[in-house]
């Protein structure tokens, strides 16, 4: 019960987050371990193909229509390629053999259709 | 009989060790079998191999749950070619976190059930998992964000592994006549 009670709260907490989150502009943001590769808003008009260097190799990501992927990677399992499209702010896609994150988060008060690399 | 041979081991031995590496075929066949399925989602597998974990640690003991799960790890990896990749290191860390937990909670928590063993030795599992590739591996807090929700997935993929477990022993003990699921 008190698990339960603790998850509980855990959820509440993370739904809050994600709501205040949720009122920014969505950026894809592409990580190799602590360094940031790339930068850009998750809906762009021109789709983005980035091809981010990880530990075996690399995976190759792209953004459009308002969705992230990974279409190609070098790693074993391509659970990052099979995990598919995603959307939502707090989402994110991890290749671990790569050492690659690709995470959507909020970005307040953005006013440039800019990508920083 | 010749006094320069080694001694037989006693048949209840070999009997044990055979039924020990049996547990171990199943656990990585159910291993295999998991990471063949459909991806449900990152982090998340139903973690169906700990289910032969459980059942070896109640009716065969806590050295030869451990051995289970490192031998299941490692084969499982053999045949799915990640030995020693990031993929095996988090892999190997999470079981055996998840395994040592199980141990002292089946040992140490009075009247505990094999269902709340396995929904701990989950809740660990995936904390353990994150830990792992957010310290060592990707290194970013972001990674947390993910946590919370992954958790109660976990919680019921413990229970579900729990219940089949809790099941598998006492259909085996009814076999044998014997009655030891459960510690009252």
């Amino acid at each position: 019960m008190l698990l339960f009670t603790a998850l509980f709260s855990i959820i509440v907490v993370w739904q809050w987050v994600h709501l205040v989150v949720g009122e920014s502009t969505p950026m894809v943001r592409i990580f190799h371990a602590k360094t940031l590769l790339a930068s850009y808003p998750l809906t762009a008009e021109k789709s983005v193909h980035y091809d981010a260097q990880g530990d075996v190799g690399g995976a190759e990501i792209v953004i459009e229509g308002g969705h992230v992927r990974i279409i190609h990677s070098t790693c074993a399992s391509k659970a990052c390629v099979l995990s598919g499209e995603h959307h939502q702010l707090g989402d994110m896609i991890v290749c671990v053999p790569n050492r690659i994150l690709v995470l959507i988060d909020g970005q307040k008060d953005l006013r440039l259709d800019a990508v920083t690399e | 009989m010749n006094p320069c041979l080694p001694l037989r081991p006693p048949l209840v031995e070999l009997e044990k060790k055979a039924f020990w590496l049996g547990f171990l075929l199943l656990a990585s066949g159910l291993h295999v079998f998991e990471a063949a399925l459909p991806n449900f989602g990152p982090w998340f597998k139903l973690g169906l191999a700990n289910i032969m974990t459980l059942i070896v640690l109640v009716l065969m003991g806590e050295r030869y749950a451990i051995a289970l799960a490192l031998a299941r790890i490692v084969i499982g990896a053999l045949l799915l070619g990640t030995l020693f990749t990031p993929t095996f290191i988090v892999s190997l860390i999470s079981t055996v976190a998840a395994t040592f937990s199980m141990i002292l909670v089946w040992r140490y928590v009075p009247r505990v059930s094999l269902i709340g063993t396995s929904l701990c030795a989950a809740l660990v599992h995936m904390s353990a998992q994150f830990w792992v590739v957010g310290t060592f591996i990707i290194q970013q807090s972001a990674l947390y964000y993910l946590l919370p929700p992954l958790l109660l997935l976990a919680c019921l993929t413990g229970w579900l592994n729990g219940a089949l477990a809790h099941y598998m022993v006492a259909q085996l003990q009814m076999r044998n006549g014997e009655n030891i699921v459960g510690k009252n």
